[in-house]
């Protein structure tokens, strides 16, 4: 362990000059990307209405309302329709953002938890640790996410918590890869070599030296990774393996499948619903790739 | 001796990945509610807890957990996945069945993936910032937020109910009358194209990006640079010295993709009635079989494995960088 003396301040002034500097520069860029700023505003339109869904669709979305295949736009009672039963499809997709955003936040917050774990005492620890660690990502790369999700589900029941937890299970290990990446690179640093130099325990160094430098990147995936999130959640709830006290937008699309033929819209409706959110969420994640990524900005001019 | 070491050791980072595989399914059964004496039981209508403790004896369900691990892992290693209750059939034969119609519909779904997806991604790239990049750019992200199951739904609506030209899912027209071996296999592409496109549309989207941001970094390469200056047409640059360099990232990812489109094919297969091992799995879901489900997630995962390995070994032979650096 070199300490490296004669550069230590300047190495320091460096750290506490560093986080905030990109972040800006970052959110900059991402405000000025058209795109990034409709999915943004969006998504915070689709964040309202699921808070405020009590007030905006009022009464229970599971019940029946009117009479079964009231086609969108005919009557103002039921704006988009009714499906098979005479529920609300307007609704459904009301109610059914909840679900959807709550799982989707929640298991990319346990993604990112358990991938930074794994990939932070990977790359800092390096040697066995990292070789033991590799090795479980990889595992866990081989085993088809989708697959594993729906095996997970049925053996322990569907629920939210389950739910969300399987799908937190499966998205960790690019989370762990590029956590891993990260630390390793910037392991070397002088920066963190004078905060060794300076006796700052591996707690320190991990958390307050290299964490924050390493996060850049995996604040731009943690939207795609909602977005994925998003999607097992309703291909999951599709195949009638969501939480059967929830209004699901992907158990709504299953639900009309059985009456595609004659009405069609009760399928269409739920899915435009996942297709405008994923698109929204898919649409920051660029954003935040580029500003977060000089170096792809410059390749499109 | 490095030409033979490298593959060796290729194959031999296969042993831990498929220890963990089979420790995970053991892991995923141990958590199931219920062992098969107790589903036994129920079949049966009644038993006494002597029988029941008998069975578990006879079944060595008595055993300690170190013992039903590896008793779990030789049947493993045998292709013994037990007996489906509600077939009542080896499972090993319900997913052999099964496994050529799903493997027939990745293989298409892929190859379509990929020729459409390296297409698009090149001609993005050739083109980048103009307008018909964005345009592209835009399709292809709506392709990848786009849920599978929604898109397949909507075109049956459109094709198979609407205009009629498309059947609305199976593998083929049931008591067809076909007068020859052309006719019958003309009748299984109709079926396939509906769940093929379907299937395919968020890896061409995979795909597109890949090649996209792969040729946009060759293309920045000197020796490109030289090709342009030799004053060769740009086409020919492009296919003979960017494309091939580009291809390279779009193959390492192979087999994260195709466990993906095996996830993917529970969805598509319910979807379109395909009869696979996706379709298997939504019906083991529903009757909540288990052993069908660990099968098939065992086997998806070997062959995903198989994947890797197969990717590397062809990389390693494509690459001489590779080669050198392990």
């Amino acid at each position: 362990m070199t300490a490296p003396s004669p550069s230590a301040p300047a190495a320091v002034a460096e750290t506490a000059a560093r986080p905030s500097r990109p972040t800006m520069r970052a959110l900059r860029a991402l405000v000025g990307s058209r795109p990034a700023v409709a999915g943004l505003v969006v998504l915070g339109l689709v964040a309202l209405v699921a808070i405020l869904a009590p007030f905006v669709a009022p009464g229970d979305p599971l019940a029946m309302v009117a009479r079964p295949f009231v086609r969108p736009g005919v009557s103002g009672a039921v704006p988009l329709g009714s499906d098979a039963l005479g529920r609300d499809l307007f609704a459904g997709v009301v109610h059914g953002a909840r679900a959807s955003l709550v799982i989707g936040l929640a298991a990319t917050v346990v993604g990112l938890l358990v991938g930074t774990l794994v990939g932070a005492t990977a790359g800092y620890f390096g040697g066995r640790a990292d070789l033991v660690l590799v090795r479980l990502i990889e595992l866990f790369q081989t085993i088809p996410n989708f697959v594993l999700v729906v095996v997970m589900v049925a053996i322990v029941q569907p629920t939210i918590v389950t739910i969300t937890l399987a799908i937190g299970i499966v998205s960790w290990p690019p989370v762990a890869r590029l956590v891993r990446a990260e630390f390793r690179a910037l392991g070397a640093r002088d920066f963190v070599l004078a905060a060794r130099a300076a006796g700052c325990g591996d707690l320190h160094m991990m958390l307050r030296e290299i964490l924050p430098n390493a996060l850049p990147p995996v604040i731009s995936t943690a939207s795609v990774m909602v977005a994925s999130a998003i999607l097992m959640e309703s291909a999951l709830s599709f195949l009638g393996m969501g939480d059967p006290n929830l209004v699901s937008w992907g158990a709504m699309v299953g639900a009309g499948r059985d009456s595609l033929r004659s009405a069609w819209h009760v399928s269409a409706v739920p899915g435009l619903a996942i297709v405008v959110v994923v698109l929204a969420l898919n649409f920051v994640g660029e954003g935040l790739e580029e500003a977060f990524d000089p170096r792809r900005t410059g390749e499109r001019r | 001796m490095r030409a033979i070491l490298a593959p060796l050791k290729v194959l031999a980072h296969t042993v831990p990945t498929s220890v963990g595989i089979a420790v995970v399914t053991f892991l995923l059964v141990q958590l199931a509610p219920g062992d098969a004496v107790d589903v036994f039981a129920g079949e049966s209508g009644a038993a006494t807890a002597e029988t029941m403790a008998g069975l578990r004896r006879a079944l060595g369900l008595d055993l300690p957990l170190l013992d039903r691990l590896l008793a779990h892992l030789s049947g493993l290693v045998r292709f013994d996945f037990g007996c489906s209750i509600r077939y009542n059939a080896p499972v090993a034969s319900l997913v052999a069945e099964r496994l050529p119609s799903t493997l027939a519909l990745m293989g298409c779904a892929l190859a379509l993936a990929l020729v459409v997806g390296i297409l698009l991604g090149t001609l993005m790239a050739c083109t980048a910032g103009s307008w018909l990049d964005r345009g592209l750019s835009a399709v292809i992200l709506f392709f990848y937020s786009v849920p599978g199951f929604w898109i397949g739904l909507m075109s049956i609506v459109f094709f198979a109910v609407r205009l009629g030209v498309l059947p609305t899912g199976g593998m083929e027209t049931i008591g067809g009358d076909f007068s020859g071996p052309g006719d019958a296999l003309l009748d299984r592409l109709r079926h396939m194209v509906l769940p093929t496109v379907s299937m395919a549309l968020f890896f061409i989207a995979i795909y597109a990006r890949l090649m996209r941001s792969s040729t946009l970094q060759v293309l920045g390469l000197d020796h490109v640079r030289v090709a342009a200056a030799k004053g060769l047409p740009r086409w020919v640059v492009v296919r003979r010295h960017v494309l091939r360099n580009a291809l390279l990232p779009v193959t390492t990812m192979a087999g994260v993709h195709i466990g993906a489109m095996l996830g993917g094919a529970i969805v598509i297969e319910t979807v379109f009635s395909w009869p696979g091992l996706g379709r298997l799995a939504y019906e083991a879901l529903m009757s909540r079989d288990f052993k069908i489900l660990l099968a098939i997630l065992f086997l998806s995962s070997i062959l995903v494995m198989f994947t890797n390995a197969l990717v590397d070994l062809l990389q390693l032979w494509l690459d001489p960088r590779i080669r050198r650096r392990r």
